[in-house]
């Protein structure tokens, strides 16, 4: 070995040598083990409930709805509520499930006055369930309508389905821009209270 | 029914426990052996001794939900060197974002019958090393601190022996002249 290569071992033994251990890293990995398998555990649990759930609704679907030679014969209503329930489900999943994501952007933007943070985030969640649930019962119906034509069948028809899937589009579309405004709103909100409060 | 799914259930989760039994052991084993030299490793790529335990710590967990597909308990050891080094660039490459959301770091003690000569001598080297590219700082660790074979630094990193014989190369020499000019 050369000179440098004897120093630079050297060193680095040395220096690996000066470090003791903290004492409780052991503990920590353990913990951080466990913690880790119960997260994928339940992990696993949500995803089977969610597989298992959707399989029992095709199921139920599928058994339930009237059928002969000429195949499925879905009554109108059964996709209205399932239309429903779906908006539903995304106004209440989808928001949480976004909000997990931001919290420390939010923390990050209100660093000097957390307790504003705090409100703001919760005057925004009040704003966007307000809308949604506008949304849904503007869009609502409770009979067929006339650009369905199924009004005499009372059957699902194709313009039915593009309607609904309109309608999820249009709550995923209404989320996105709440979200991408506030993504963008909030730093200058954050400014702007920072501000007041140094003045 | 119920009763033949009961009797699976509890055979799954007697093969779970066995399975994760042999896992702990496995990770208690490579804890005792490696961690200590694990963190000093860790520590020559990031700035604090809090950032290379939080390193190892995540190494071991990443290793105990993959030591099912460990099938050479010898090379658990090199897996886990793999982990460290790759969590590493990841934590560099995340940079400041993370530091402002963590504790503030635990400074490494010095040992009293070191002299200042001796560590500030250390300090450069372990200094200049950190400011190699990060191939070249990494085969450098790994031959002249964990003083593995160029074939075993290939086979952690996932290069070739002929590249680790290069990046060792350039590392020195840029090392020489890093050490020179702060003389």
């Amino acid at each position: 070995m050369s000179a440098l290569e004897d120093r630079l071992h050297d060193a680095l033994l040395a220096e690996g040598a000066s470090r003791v251990l903290s004492p409780d890293l052991f503990a920590r990995v353990v913990e951080g083990i466990d913690d880790d398998r119960a997260r994928r555990r339940h992990g696993r649990r949500v995803v089977a409930a969610w597989v298992g759930g959707l399989a029992a609704l095709l199921t139920a679907l599928l058994t339930l709805t009237p059928r002969d030679e000429r195949g499925l014969h879905m009554p109108w209503w059964i996709l209205e509520v399932g239309t429903n329930l779906a908006l539903l489900g995304i106004a209440l999943w989808l928001g949480p499930f976004i909000k997990r994501f931001g919290r420390a952007y939010a923390a990050d933007v209100f660093h000097d006055n957390p307790l504003t943070g705090k409100s703001y985030i919760v005057l925004t969640d009040i704003v966007y369930y307000l809308i949604f649930a506008a949304y849904i019962l503007f869009s609502l119906h409770v009979a067929p309508q006339e650009d369905w034509h199924n009004a005499i069948s009372g059957k699902v028809s194709a313009e039915q389905v593009t309607f609904e899937l309109g309608r999820l589009g249009g709550i995923l579309l209404i989320i996105g821009i709440l979200h991408g405004l506030n993504i963008v709103l909030m730093p200058l909100l954050g400014r702007v209270f920072s501000l007041n409060r140094r003045l | 029914m119920e009763v033949v799914g009961i009797l699976t259930s509890r055979a799954e989760e007697a093969d779970h426990t066995v399975a994760s039994g042999e896992s702990d052991a496995l990770v208690a084993a490579l804890f005792t052996a490696e961690a200590s030299r694990l963190v000093s490793l860790a520590r020559f790529f990031v700035e604090d001794r809090t950032a290379a335990e939080d390193l190892v710590q995540e190494a071991f967990i990443r290793l105990s939900r993959s030591t099912h597909r460990i099938r050479d308990p010898e090379r658990a050891a090199a897996y886990l060197r793999s982990i460290v080094i790759n969590l590493a660039r990841d934590h560099n490459r995340r940079g400041l974002v993370s530091l402002r959301h963590r504790p503030p770091a635990v400074v490494d003690e010095p040992s009293a019958e070191e002299t200042a000569a001796a560590r500030e001598s250390r300090t450069e080297v372990v200094d200049a090393l950190r400011e190699l590219p990060r191939r070249q700082r990494d085969c450098l660790a790994l031959r002249y601190y964990l003083e593995l074979p160029v074939e075993e630094i290939a086979a952690t990193l996932g290069l070739s022996p002929n590249s680790v014989k290069t990046h060792l190369q350039r590392g020195l020499r840029s090392l020489a002249l890093k050490l020179e000019v702060k003389q």
